[in-house]
């Protein structure tokens, strides 16, 4: 069963991803509230695809996923940024950094499953 | 002749005194124009430099509504969503209906605050616009495949006639954003069209311009709405906004984005040449190319 951790800072938002993940696609689900415990998740589970919010306190999810691509263990997981920013010059930047694909806030959660589903290389 | 060179002597010295006098006046004169000049340019720069920290107040301040209102707005569609799917249990006729209504309007508070906060953002100058080599008939593609279901919705017939004929067009200026002006006029058109019409989008360009005309055979605007319908928060009639769905800022940021590329947006009846068809045209003039120091200027957003 493929495995997929949010990083959120949101509690509604990681149990709606979740529960999305979870029922829609069936995968297995674990959530991360920041981006240092997100990173240290990731390196405990290895998980095959990463969801990730953008802002969040502290660490934010461009800086997170820099400190991931440190990692020789994390750097090949993909990522799919999650943000409330939706002009255009956002979606580039966000994209120049190497994430695999963004999804713009609110999403609803048959298009997350799907993103996802491309994220990881295979139809759900 | 001692006499004489002394008068001389005394008059050159009284003539220098009188130069110097003049001079050190003229001085003190330059010395104040300069000092008040240097005051002025002072101000200019608390000016400007108040400007832009208000410009990045203001700036940080839409990122952060934005941010704030789409935040709980993800938990809302998110929930709605997988109750909507029956991903947990069965949705019963009344239910779905219930549902139906609440995504609904969760959709239309999504659009209203993504034309709420572009709007902005152009009024600002802060919305950032690309100046690239457009391919006309890409964007009109792209468009109507946006429109296509909508129309198919509504049973409203799309029709596309480039004019002359298949013109590979290019013009310089944000292909998004032209794309958006394209689909607003578009479903603005496909809403007010009856079930079984058509809308028409045509396409034209000379030397130095290009020309989009949105047709539709709906029951056409007033005369004397015809360019309020481009402010914001506009509509024909009150419950348009409602009955259609739309936020009543969808033209404002067609005539914004099309000012912003320093052409000209427009509306006319299609009874006005004394046509017997009712409905509505929409005009938008686009310069091909930009000049060197345009409005189209890339920011970084928030």
């Amino acid at each position: 069963m493929r495995r997929i951790l949010i990083i959120d800072d949101e509690d509604d938002i990681r149990e709606v991803a979740a529960l999305s993940l979870e029922s829609i696609a069936g995968w297995q689900v674990s959530t991360a509230s920041s981006g240092a415990e997100g990173i240290q998740k990731a390196l405990a589970e290895r998980p095959d695809a990463i969801l990730m919010d953008v802002m969040m306190p502290g660490m934010d999810g461009p800086t997170t996923f820099r400190e991931m691509q440190k990692s020789p263990e994390l750097a090949s997981i993909p990522v799919l940024l999650l943000t409330a920013k939706v002009q255009s010059v956002d979606q580039r930047r966000f994209s120049d950094l190497g994430v695999a694909a963004v999804l713009f806030k609110p999403f609803d959660p048959l298009t997350l499953a799907d993103q996802m589903s491309t994220v990881l290389g295979w139809t759900a | 002749m001692h006499v004489f060179l002394l008068i001389t002597t005394l008059a050159l010295a009284a003539a220098c005194l009188a130069l110097l006098a003049r001079a050190q006046t003229t001085t003190r004169r330059l010395q104040a124009a300069l000092q008040q000049a240097q005051q002025q340019l002072q101000a200019k720069d608390k000016a400007l430099a108040e400007r832009m920290h208000l410009d990045s107040l203001k700036d940080e301040f839409v990122s952060t509504v934005s941010h704030e209102l789409r935040t709980p707005l993800t938990s809302i569609r998110g929930a709605l969503g997988l109750l909507s799917a029956g991903v947990h249990g069965h949705v019963d006729e009344k239910a779905a209906s219930l549902l139906r209504i609440a995504n609904n309007n969760t959709d239309r508070l999504v659009r209203l605050i993504n034309d709420i906060l572009d709007l902005e953002r152009m009024d600002s100058g802060q919305a950032s616009m690309q100046h690239r080599t457009c391919v006309l008939r890409d964007l009109i593609a792209q468009a109507v495949e946006t429109m296509s279901a909508m129309a198919q919705e509504h049973k409203v017939l799309l029709e596309v006639r480039p004019e002359p004929a298949g013109a590979p067009a290019t013009f310089e200026g944000d292909p998004d954003r032209i794309q958006q002006v394209l689909v607003n006029l578009l479903s603005n058109a496909i809403k007010f069209s009856p079930a079984g019409e058509k809308v028409v989008l045509f396409s034209n360009t000379d030397g130095d311009s290009l020309f989009f005309r949105v047709v539709d055979f709906g029951k056409g605007i007033p005369a004397d709405k015809l360019d309020a319908v481009f402010g914001r928060f506009t509509q024909v009639e009150e419950a348009d906004a409602r009955q259609k769905g739309g936020t009543g800022l969808g033209l404002a940021i067609c005539r914004a984005i099309v000012s912003q590329h320093h052409g000209s947006i427009w509306a006319k009846r299609n009874d006005a040449d004394g046509a017997a068809r009712a409905g509505t045209t929409f005009y938008v003039h686009l310069p091909r190319s930009q000049p060197a120091e345009s409005n189209i200027k890339a920011t970084s957003a928030s």
